[in-house]
């Protein structure tokens, strides 16, 4: 491989560059890397993309997904065939473009994407904001669980007008409950 | 008036601050399944949810053949994909500065942003959780206990919140530990990009930082988080562009003020190395090597040499070469009142 940059010496430098999620590939002769800025200790020269330098890609996240996806769906030998009644989408269109089609996929599909959502963030769920009509009984009693352990930790810790903040919160939750009711 | 008028031009790291909220409508397809007549229809249903809550603050745009998009785009207020032609009906609702802007029909139905100058991150999700109130309380928004918020990507599951912080960050850059923050900061859950428009933001040394996960971690912690990641990384910046001034200062003063003299003389630059040498400029400012220019603000100029913009300035400047010298004009400007040498 011929330097991309002096067209003459042998490249023996591969640098990637990923900049808004175009990937640019460079081959380079130490001395045209060296020109460039790479691999020097004080640089004025924008300091490019080097190899993996903005981390992940969704291509790359996604590129790991699908394999362990399409395997499990082998393992588990079921293939979910079936259609989304909403929007009509296959567990294998997600499977192709890496998009859900509707919000009654989920449900459609839950065994397959559970393991998926797994594989993205970990086995857990949700903790944050719950919009105002959707909240239940259940939400409300994480969140009181969530507001007692920061309420003990306020008091450990002597800060005591948070502590109150949050033992009106829960009291608040309860209060709701009771109305609710 | 724009969002980034009231960057400071001083030494401050954080350039901005913004939250973006994905939500869906419950039982409707996704917008890439959508055509666009039914696009159209979930479209005036949330434009409506806005409107009942913001009044006339906020301005609705049909994005749908409208003209400079892609100034939207450079100025971070639009995604590039938003700006994409699509048979989709897409339309943007955002306030007089765009701080505020709500891209309807983008991969979710609904994508809130809020654009702080500075660090103001709370600031920033507070508005984003006032429209996304909003539209919870005119809309049947897509809710499910245990994934959260439902969104089009898996990905963004849970809060559908991402957070980022704009960083200036060339003294970093000069010693060449960009990479290692970024490894240091993927450790810890946060990513660093380059931002778009063009590549030429990272060339003027600007990363963003911004958290991976949002299933399992509310909004408050992931934004705790970033914030204090955040301030780490402004201190070490900081040490460095006081390492720059002693260990190299000839070097330095020496490169900064050849940028700066090619800025002010060039009359033809494009748009990579102009945000370079403009990076430049803003690191020599900080470190006092160049005194600060009065009310000139450095952030806004790179926003304004960007090709969009000086396309829609001068729309006869169709061809790069052209462009190129409407940019020096433009920097050549903006550098007129100035007589620090
Ligand atoms: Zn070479
Ligand atoms: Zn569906």
């Amino acid at each position: 491989m011929i330097c991309q940059v002096c067209k003459k010496n042998n490249a023996t430098i591969h640098y990637k560059t990923n900049v808004n999620g175009k990937q640019t590939e460079l081959y380079l002769c130490p001395e045209c890397a060296e020109k460039n800025g790479i691999g020097k200790k004080v640089s004025f020269e924008p300091i490019d993309v080097i190899d993996g330098f903005f981390g992940k890609s969704t291509d790359d996240i996604f590129g790991g997904l699908f394999a362990g996806m399409i395997n499990d769906t082998h393992n588990k030998s079921v293939g979910e065939a079936k259609a989304c009644p909403v929007c009509g989408m296959r567990f294998s269109d997600f499977l192709h473009g890496g998009k859900i089609g509707c919000s009654e996929c989920y449900n459609v599909f839950s065994n397959s994407l559970g393991s998926t959502v797994k594989r993205i963030h970990g086995n857990v769920e949700h903790c944050g904001k719950v919009p105002e009509g959707k909240k239940s009984a259940v939400s409300d009693k994480k969140k009181i669980e969530a507001l007692k352990s920061k309420l003990n930790e306020a008091i450990e810790k002597q800060e005591y007008e948070m502590a109150a903040k949050y033992r009106d919160e829960i009291r608040e939750i309860e209060n709701n409950q009771k109305e609710g009711k | 008036m724009k969002w980034y008028d009231k960057i400071a031009s001083t030494d401050y790291v954080v350039i901005s601050s913004r939250v973006r909220l994905a939500r869906n409508l419950e039982g409707v397809p996704f917008p890439w399944r959508l055509d666009s007549d039914s696009s159209k229809k979930a479209a005036l249903g949330i434009k409506q949810a806005l409107e009942n809550a913001y009044g006339n603050t906020l301005v609705f745009t049909e994005m749908n053949g409208k003209a400079e998009k892609q100034v939207l785009v450079e100025e971070h207020v639009i995604s590039p994909d938003f700006a994409e032609d699509s048979c989709v009906y897409r339309a943007l609702a955002s306030n007089k500065e765009n701080s505020l802007a709500i891209m309807i029909n983008e991969e979710d139905h609904v994508r809130i942003q809020a654009l702080l100058p500075g660090l103001d991150l709370g600031k920033a999700f507070e508005m984003a959780n006032e429209a996304d109130n909003a539209i919870i309380k005119g809309c049947n928004v897509a809710f499910d206990e245990k994934y959260g918020f439902l969104t089009s990507c898996p990905t963004n599951l849970g809060t559908g919140l991402r957070a980022s912080v704009m960083l200036h960050l060339p003294a970093l850059s000069v010693f060449g530990y960009i990479k290692s923050i970024v490894n240091l900061m993927n450790k810890i859950g946060l990513t660093v990009r380059g931002i778009y428009g063009e590549g030429s933001d990272a060339r003027a040394n600007m990363y963003q930082l911004s958290n991976q996960v949002t299933l399992g971690i509310s909004e408050e912690d992931t934004i705790k988080k970033l914030e204090s990641a955040v301030m780490q990384i402004v201190d070490r910046e900081r040490e460095m562009r006081k390492k720059l001034l002693e260990d190299t200062k000839n070097e330095t003063a020496d490169r900064l003020w050849r940028s700066y003299g090619t800025l002010k003389y060039a009359r033809k630059i494009d748009t990579a190395e102009a945000s370079k040498l403009i990076s430049n400029v803003r690191l020599a400012q900080v470190c006092g090597i160049i005194p600060e220019i009065k009310d000139k603000n450095l952030i806004k100029l790179l926003f304004e040499i960007m090709p969009s913009h000086i396309l829609s300035r001068f729309p006869e400047a169709q061809d790069a070469s052209l462009r190129d010298k409407y940019r020096a004009d433009i920097i050549r400007q903006f550098l007129s009142e100035y007589d620090g040498d």
